[in-house]
């Protein structure tokens, strides 16, 4: 049995799908987060059945994919609907309701956000006029669930009768809810704040503020979790224990050195995963996660908007790169509600190219604060740099036409903190379980490699290019190696070599550009096609070592 | 600005007495603003023998507002137009000559014309482009398919209006007014007290422009539409585009829409309908039409 939960977007379908199912669905405060759709199970009573948190959709006339989807799901015959409105956007959310209606499939329909508006939503009139049942529900705080889970089992046990299908035109909807409606009230303080952030001025300094203020929010939590919680552990507790379990079974050679030696795998594999990644992860998802829930990043997406029109793009593309800086993946699958194929490749092509992602940030991070702390802004400054020209050059060669952007930009929230705590918890388990196991087994291939020497050979094949070209000691052939398993990597075993300033810049510029890692080009395989993947791996290639051999032999003529 | 009338009588004298007449008259505004059109005089006089800084200056500012201001007005190659006001360094008619058009500067100082024609001599163009030495309160610009009002002539608002009457329907006139604080030094001529159509340009920084169209019969460029409505102001709407998204978000005829804002760079209009707020490109928001 399967019920599917539609809506428009950004009503809490998501809040409402995870509340009903237990399982975590992405949620945030921006229009059209959902891009695929998710199925939980859930039971009424002793009735088990199949909720889908169908993708929201304004309208139900195929011009996108997310109401291809939504088409889809309808015509494939489900048990019934839980149809959810928005209580400060009821025309809109009514209007998409009759064309549900339409279909004739049993329907309820819960009037979610009740919070938002003063007063409440005439559910009896609605539920009189449309003949289905109706109930209200703030899917943030828990309430109302009670009353949907009775509805949903009244639709299981089939005492839902298929809707009537009636006209389901503008004016129709405007009678309904302007009846049903409440007056909205008076902006509050929150919302003139809101306004406030989306006027160029005050907006465009906020922006700044904001952006510079997550920044430091990333890197200083990051870098405090790492240096007073995780270090200490680690070092005081945790290492010794370990090198002390290791040499009481293992006599020196090899072995000793693979395990515990300059690459050791026990060391190393825990310490780059768990005490140099883990706590930007940390740092990085929960400042996201507060800028997607606050509802500022639609706000970003409007006042970016101009700039990102230089590039082809319209501001809402401003999403993928945000994820990006966490990681490449998500940000590669949120692509998929642009429509236009070229500008998916191009946008993809240039967090590829130029997003550093989370954990490569913290390795950036541990690696230039140590030499100087203004080498860390250098390099995500020329990070954009380098993402605004690459946009510029892909906007030339592949022929981009300019976005028109249409945004909802909607209300600010104050986060949940559950939710918020939930949240980061998703994106942390992911990182562990599916991020930290990876790394350490390439670690641990590598450790083998270099005490075999295998590594030091490949290495003097590149020194030309390594030694000639970008300056920097044959050793450095290594990180380049591992870079190809994950970008961290670029990044992480220089930490141990002995670097100057101007060797720090280009190794990191040529980290920044290097390929993206074997997961982020598996999955550019799957999205577009092996073409596109070989392609972004030759012009990373080429441009990383060409750009950052120019920066350092035009330094050195220089200097 | 009970000044006018007089300042415009002693337009012929040059700067000195001009000066000193006006600061008899004694108000204390308009004695700043003279003040400042003088030093801004001297400054073009300065920068049009230094002609790298003006060319710099014209090429990453002035030229793109032109042309702005020439695509709204909806002028093209070959259009005819009048700039009063020219001054040492007629940045003004050489852009618009660049731009193909037949252009000819008008100043009251034969000084100004002067230095203008040997500063127009070095830089190239494909248009045409004449200076004379006249009042343009004296112009005739019945010929004229719009007309330049420069920012420092004086009296502003009857040379305005003088070209507005001349000109046949269709005729657009373009002049800036200033924002914020030099708004109140040196006052503005509001568009809406000149009976002809109007449009107004909002420029990331500096002034505003304003695009006259005279005769209310040319309906083209009187259609309102969101573009056009001022910030803050409402409308409601006549007809748009037949987008299922805007419509959803509340873009429909019948509704009432508030312009809150627009955005830097070309970015996008944001307007309120319902109290929800909506982000819509300038290309699109010149597409709703409001009643
Ligand atoms: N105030 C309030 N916020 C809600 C409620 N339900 C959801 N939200 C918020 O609305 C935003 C959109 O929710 P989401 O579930 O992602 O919407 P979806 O696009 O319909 O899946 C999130 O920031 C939620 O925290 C509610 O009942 N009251
Ligand atoms: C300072 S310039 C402005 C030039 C302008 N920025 C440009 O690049 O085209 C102003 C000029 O307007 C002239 N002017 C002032 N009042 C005038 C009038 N009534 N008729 C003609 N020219 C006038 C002044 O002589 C001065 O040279
Ligand atoms: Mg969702």
């Amino acid at each position: 049995m399967e019920v599917l939960l539609i809506g428009p977007p950004n009503v809490g379908k998501s809040v409402l799908f995870n509340r009903l199912t237990g399982i975590d669905v992405f949620m945030a405060n921006y229009p059209g987060t959902t891009v695929d759709y998710k199925r939980g199970h859930a039971s009424v009573g002793d009735r088990r059945y199949t909720l889908v948190d169908v993708p929201g959709t304004y309208d139900l006339e195929a011009s996108n994919e997310a109401e291809r989807v939504a088409i889809r799901m309808l015509e494939g015959k489900p048990s019934g609907i839980v149809f959810v409105l928005d209580a400060k956007n009821l025309e809109a959310s009514m209007h998409l309701l009759l064309q549900v209606l339409e279909k004739g499939l049993p329907t309820v329909a819960v009037v979610n956000r009740s919070d938002l508006v003063r007063g409440k939503v005439d559910t009896a009139f609605i539920s009189q006029e449309l003949g289905i049942p109706v109930v209200t529900s703030i899917a943030t705080q828990s309430q109302g669930l009670d009353e949907i889970k009775s509805l949903v089992g009244d639709l299981l046990e089939g005492k839902v009768s298929p809707s009537v299908p009636r006209s389901s035109d503008w004016r129709e909807a405007e009678r309904i809810s302007s009846q049903a409606k409440v007056p909205l009230g008076e902006m509050d303080r929150i919302e003139r704040w809101g306004e406030l952030m989306v006027r160029p001025i005050p907006g465009i300094p906020i922006a700044i503020l904001v952006m510079v203020a997550t920044f430091g929010f990333v890197v200083g939590l990051g870098m405090g979790l790492r240096q007073m919680v995780i270090l200490p552990l680690f070092r005081g507790h945790l290492f010794p224990f370990i090198e002390g379990a290791v040499t009481g079974v293992v006599s020196d050679g090899v072995l000793l050195n693979i395990l515990i030696g300059d690459y050791g795998v026990l060391i190393k594999t825990i310490e780059w995963p768990l005490g140099l990644v883990l706590p930007y992860i940390i740092s990085f998802y929960l400042a996201l996660s507060i800028l997607e829930d606050s509802g500022y990043l639609p706000r970003l997406a409007v006042l970016i908007d101009g700039l990102f029109r230089r590039i082809g793009l319209s501001g809402s593309h401003i999403i993928p790169f945000l994820l990006g800086y966490g990681c490449a993946v998500p940000a590669i699958m949120s692509t998929r509600n642009i429509n236009d194929r070229r500008k998916r490749i191009m946008v993809s092509a240039m967090v590829c190219m130029s997003v550093p992602c989370v954990a490569q940030s913290g390795a950036f991070i541990s690696l230039l604060a140590e030499a100087s702390i203004w080498l860390v802004p250098a390099i995500f400054l020329f990070s954009l740099l380098a993402a605004f020209t690459f946009g510029m050059v892909l906007k030339r060669v592949m022929g981009i036409n300019r976005e028109v952007m249409i945004q909802e930009v909607p209300d600010l929230l104050l986060p949940d903190l559950n939710i918020l705590g939930k949240k980061l918890w998703i994106r942390v388990r992911h990182f562990l379980s599916d991020g930290v196991l990876p790394m350490a087994v390439i670690i641990a291939v590598a450790a083998v490699l270099y005490e075999t020497g295998v590594l030091i050979v490949i290495g003097e094949m590149m020194e030309p290019l390594v030694v000639g070209w970008l300056g920097l000691p044959a050793e450095a052939a290594t990180p380049l190696l591992l870079g190809v398993f994950r970008r961290e990597l670029t990044v992480l075993p220089l930490l141990d070599m002995d670097l100057s300033m101007l060797q720090l810049f280009t190794a990191s510029v040529v980290a920044l550009l290097y390929i993206p890692c074997i997961a982020v080009i598996g999955v550019l395989a799957k999205e577009f096609d092996l073409r596109t993947a070989a392609y972004m791996l030759i012009v990373t290639m080429v441009v990383s070592f060409a750009v950052g051999g120019l920066i350092y032999q035009i330094a050195s003529i220089i200097l | 600005m009970g000044l006018r009338a007089t300042t415009s009588d002693l337009s012929d004298m040059n700067d000195t007495q001009f000066n000193e007449v006006t600061q008899n008259h004694g108000s204390e505004r308009s004695g700043l603003m003279v003040l400042m059109q003088n030093g801004y005089k001297r400054m073009e006089m300065t920068v049009s023998r230094l002609p790298l800084l003006g060319n710099l200056y014209g090429r990453i500012f002035y030229g793109p507002l032109l042309r702005r201001e020439a695509k709204v007005a909806g002028l093209e190659e070959g259009s005819k137009v009048v700039v009063v006001g020219s001054g040492h360094l007629p940045l003004t008619g050489i852009h618009l000559a660049k731009q193909g058009m037949r252009v000819t500067c008008i100043d009251n100082d034969p000084e100004a014309t002067s230095s203008a024609v040997r500063y127009a001599a070095r830089r190239s163009h494909s248009g045409e482009l004449e200076f004379m030495t006249e009042d343009g309160i004296h112009h005739d610009y019945s010929e004229a398919e719009a007309v330049w009002v420069a920012f420092n002539v004086s009296p502003k608002e009857p040379i305005v209006r003088k070209a507005v009457d001349d000109m046949e329907t269709g005729g657009k006139v373009i002049y800036r007014n200033p924002r914020g604080l030099l708004a109140k030094v040196y006052g503005v001529v509001s568009p809406s007290e000149i009976p002809a159509g109007h449009r107004r340009i909002r420029h990331l920084v500096g002034k505003d422009s304003l695009v006259l169209v005279n005769r209310l019969e040319c309906d083209h460029c009187l259609r309102k539409t969101l573009c056009s409505l001022e910030e803050g102001c409402e409308g409601v709407i006549a007809a748009g585009p037949e987008d299922p998204v805007l419509r959803a978000l509340g873009i429909r005829p019948g509704k009432t829409v508030r312009s809150l804002c627009r955005q830097p760079l070309g970015g996008p209009l944001l307007a309120c309908v319902d109290g929800r707020k909506v982000a819509i490109d300038m290309d699109i928001a010149r597409t709703i039409t409001l009643v």
